[in-house]
């Protein structure tokens, strides 16, 4: 049987041990990187979905940090790939599935392929946006309190003060009110697994 | 097949929640609408209950396995909870 000079997509979804120091996280996945490149692999793109609960227990943890790698190559590699991910102590469970077969490397559109993004990764991306949100509207009002006292101490300068300290309040109201509907969209959703 | 008649005696033919939302898909990386389709138990609803197709019914059993070997929906869970 010849070999096929084509290659497949593949994405893995792999989860590591929270309890990983950055170290050790960063070695596992320069560990799949490095199994790409040694083995005629083509990565696409990774992502971080975070941690995140696990359905049920692996090795006795109930959370666990989940990735997820998209890249194009060969059956060697899947193998390869699979069986460092078992050698390794760091990664909890791991699964590979094919997605496309027949792959010419020419034809291939690595750059949108890259940009595109999973819906776990847009969660993450959201949750982060709202923290970062909810972060600078914090800031936002220890601004204005700093603004608040000068206002008191500098009597002379209480007409620019005011001004400065409304804006980023508004700001950061709008913000409140996203966190809030994104956190609605999640009980209903577990609402809706009750009722199944 | 049934074709409306009175309701309640001959039931109305369901309709396939993934044919009427193209919002639902059909993928074991999206937890939250396979959550749907799975009971409290655990367990893969029959289509004859949510109204899937036999194709999309097919489909679905397949993302739900995968779904369950990376620990995205359970296997099993207790009913009292």
């Amino acid at each position: 049987m010849a070999r096929d000079p084509n290659y497949r997509k593949y994405e893995t979804v792999f989860i590591l041990r929270t309890d990983l120091s950055d170290e050790d996280k960063g070695k596992a996945l320069a560990k799949v990187d490095s199994i790409l490149k040694d083995f005629d692999g083509h990565a696409i793109r990774r992502e971080d979905w975070g941690p995140r609960k696990l359905a049920y227990k692996i090795e006795k943890q109930t959370k666990g940090l989940y990735f997820y790698q998209l890249f194009l190559g060969k059956g060697g590699l899947v193998l390869e790939l699979e069986r460092n991910f078992r050698l390794m102590d760091s990664v909890l469970k791991f699964m590979t599935v094919t997605i496309d077969d027949n792959i010419v490397l020419a034809d291939f559109d690595f750059a949108g392929e890259a940009k595109e993004l999973t819906w776990m990764a847009e969660q993450r991306g959201a949750k982060a946006a709202a923290a970062a949100e909810a972060e600078e509207r914090q800031e936002a009002e220890e601004a204005s309190a700093e603004a608040d006292a000068k206002e008191e101490a500098e009597p002379a300068k209480a007409e620019e003060a005011p001004e400065a300290a409304e804006a980023p309040e508004a700001e950061a109201e709008v913000a409140v009110e996203e966190k809030e509907e994104a956190e609605g969209g999640e009980e209903v959703a577990a609402e809706e697994e009750e009722v199944a | 097949m049934s074709m409306g008649g009175k309701p309640g005696k001959m039931g109305r033919r369901k309709v396939d929640p993934f044919l009427a939302d193209n919002t639902l898909v059909i993928d074991y990386k999206r937890p939250d609408i396979l959550c749907r389709f799975i009971s409290e138990r655990g367990k893969i609803i029959p289509s004859r209950i949510s109204g899937v197709t036999a194709k999309n019914q097919r489909k679905l059993a397949v993302a739900i396995k995968r779904a369950r070997q990376i620990a995205l929906v359970p296997y099993s869970r207790l009913e009292s909870f």
